[in-house]
């Protein structure tokens, strides 16, 4: 074996490293921009979730405003009516019950007086809706009474929200 | 790849015609201060050759030591040669065969080097100092060294190594020119030059360790060859001053001095005396290492390098392979380390991501690429189904209703139906005229519903009038 020859086997290892080192230097750029794109890509995503729980923040508001309330079930539409003075027997339908969140109970209940005093019907919404937790009038029908002024049929749909109470 | 060895002292050793002289320099110090080590009679007596055997021998051994010798210049051939290529990687291949035209002999049975490339000033082709000795030469002189226990590290060419140690020791003034004469013992040399560039040479014969120098007759006999030897010089004309430079014991020579000054006399001619006198070839020789300017040549290079020379090869070869995996590992190094740098941006990125998802979904390990969309069908189905809480919190329909029915009393409307809602609503009654059922539109646009008053007609049997209003609004 020559010198030279000798040489050139000594010198490999060093091409070797020195073209591992020129490879890794040549790719790092094209790397490094697929890195920085990802990155790119992740943060634009970050902040589309940061967008999306910005939307949710009135939720937990009213969310929190809801668990602040006493852990109890609405009031009974019919007590209710029975304190505010009608006399009449409501005919109280259970239109929709279903579970929000999973931590509350929606309901909406349909209440309906054939002839009852408008006066006595303001006192019975009022004491619905100051309930803790409310009620909340979500429409009215009013029939006036052809021969009894202040009187009439009254179909109000209330709807409400109570803690699960399991 | 050039290479600097690193010497640090350096042995010049010269044969005259009757002794040997020894010179020891030390990188850094100035020629004045260079050591003659010894003066040997030639030839070398058995006690001389293993003094300098061991002197020379040991020195090596140190490893930053070099033993310095020329080849005489009539053993040599040095010219500079013109081509007219424009291309600097052409025209050194073309450069031997240049040479081989030139020389008498065969250009394989010679060792020769191309020093000093350089484009032409008319940028017309290319110029390069050719040198070249013959192989025989070299090995007999190398061998007849070997014979006295003298192994040079370095050979160089006479006329090179004195003219670089005269413009060393004696600056040149930059364009003029300038002649070196170093009338040896046995021989004279002339070098003809510019500022610091080597030009030409020429030996002649003189004898002064035969006694030329005190005898006339061979003194004119130089003067001729000086004469011819300057007007041979057809590329060497000179301008201006020349400044004339002897060396060697010959300059020791009083006499021969003025005889000689005073032949070849002229106006331009300004003569100058080398320190040094016997002593100045071997000072030249051991300076040599520490010289960097003008032509240098090692023919023990290019013949069989000296073991030393190897070994300062080996190391310069070890440091540069060193150098290039160090280089190598910082640039690998640097590569992986922005790469890392970014990866870990990247990690951190999809950790925040997975965080977020995570805190808003609940969600611990969100498939990687789709957290976005995870997150807004959770947010949007939240919402969904999270509606009744919004509703709840919308204004009452029981304060509207009561408004309505209080405006009914205050303006005298009767209601016969009502019906409102967040969406609609719907009125029929009846009114004194048709400005208040317009009143009370009125009031339910304050509200937002686009009203309309599908009925209206006269009751002549109540005297009133009927009318249904009805309105809609968004949500």
């Amino acid at each position: 074996m020559t010198v030279d020859r000798r040489q050139l086997i000594g010198a490999l290892p060093v091409a070797l490293c020195v073209l591992l080192a020129l490879a890794l230097a040549v790719t790092a750029p094209s790397n490094v921009q697929q890195e920085r794109q990802w990155i790119e890509t992740k943060r634009a995503d970050l902040a589309l979730i940061e967008n999306h729980r910005a939307r949710l923040q009135p939720l937990e508001a009213v969310e929190a405003a809801y668990r602040a309330l006493p852990r109890q079930p609405l009031p009974d539409l019919a007590r209710l009516a029975v304190a505010a003075g009608i006399q009449q027997a409501a005919d109280i339908q259970h239109r929709e019950k279903r579970v929000v969140l999973n931590a509350w109970m929606y309901h909406r209940r349909e209440v309906i007086w054939d002839a009852v005093s408008f006066e006595a019907l303001d006192r019975f919404l009022y004491r619905a809706e100051s309930a803790r937790p409310p009620w909340r009038l979500m429409s009215i029908a009013l029939t006036a009474a052809e021969d009894r002024p202040g009187f009439g049929r009254a179909v109000c749909i209330l709807e409400g929200v109570e803690p699960r109470l399991e | 790849m050039y290479y600097q060895p690193p010497i640090q002292i350096s042995y010049g050793i010269r044969r005259t015609g009757r002794r040997w002289i020894l010179v020891r320099a030390k990188a850094g110090q100035a020629p004045a201060d260079y050591e003659i080590v010894g003066e040997y009679s030639d030839p070398l007596s058995e006690g001389d050759l293993n003094r300098l055997r061991v002197l020379l021998t040991d020195a090596l051994a140190s490893g930053h030591t070099s033993v310095n010798a020329v080849l005489p210049a009539g053993e040599g051939w040095a010219q500079w040669m013109e081509t007219s290529l424009t291309s600097s990687a052409k025209a050194r291949k073309i450069w031997p065969t240049l040479l081989d035209v030139q020389l008498p002999f065969s250009i394989e049975d010679c060792a020769c080097a191309f020093l000093e490339q350089e484009a032409l000033s008319d940028g017309a082709g290319y110029r390069a100092l050719a040198v070249t000795v013959r192989r025989s030469a070299l090995d007999r002189r190398l061998d007849e060294w070997r014979s006295q226990g003298i192994d040079p590290v370095i050979i160089d060419y006479e006329p090179f190594v004195l003219w670089s140690f005269s413009i060393h020791t004696e600056p040149p003034v930059a364009g003029e020119y300038r002649v070196l004469a170093h009338l040896g013992e046995t021989e004279t040399l002339l070098v003809f030059g510019r500022g610091e560039e080597w030009h030409s040479m020429s030996t002649c014969a003189f004898d002064i360790a035969g006694g030329a120098a005190d005898d006339p007759e061979q003194a004119q006999g130089l003067i001729t060859r000086l004469r011819r030897a300057m007007a041979s010089r057809d590329d060497w004309k000179p301008v201006g001053h020349v400044h004339w430079y002897w060396a060697g014991p010959g300059s020791e020579h009083e006499g021969l001095l003025a005889q000689l000054e005073s032949a070849i006399d002229h106006d331009r001619f300004v003569y100058y005396r080398h320190r040094y006198g016997a002593y100045f070839a071997a000072r030249a020789m051991a300076h040599r290492p520490f010289e960097t300017s003008g032509p240098r040549i090692n023919w023990r290079s290019q013949v069989d390098p000296h073991p030393a020379e190897r070994r300062w090869q080996k190391r310069f070869m070890r440091r540069m392979a060193a150098a290039y995996v160090v280089a190598s590992i910082l640039l690998a190094g640097l590569s992986l380390g922005v790469r890392a740098a970014f990866r870990a941006e990247h990690r951190e990125a999809q950790a925040a991501l997975r965080d977020a998802v995570r805190d808003i979904t609940g969600i611990a390990s969100p498939q990687k690429g789709v957290e976005a969309e995870v997150v807004e069908r959770f947010v949007n189905d939240r919402l969904e189904k999270g509606a009744p809480l919004f509703d709840m919190r919308k204004p009452s329909l029981r304060g509207n209703a009561i408004h309505l029915l209080d405006r009914a009393r205050l303006w005298n409307l009767t209601f016969d139906r009502l019906k409102l809602d967040d969406r609609t609503v719907s009125i029929d009654g009846t009114a004194e005229d048709w400005d208040r059922p317009e009143m009370l539109a009125g009031v339910l646009r304050e509200w937002g519903y686009e009203v309309d008053m599908p009925v209206r007609k006269a009751s002549p049997q109540l005297e009133r009038v009927l009318f249904r209003l009805e309105g809609r609004r968004a949500e």
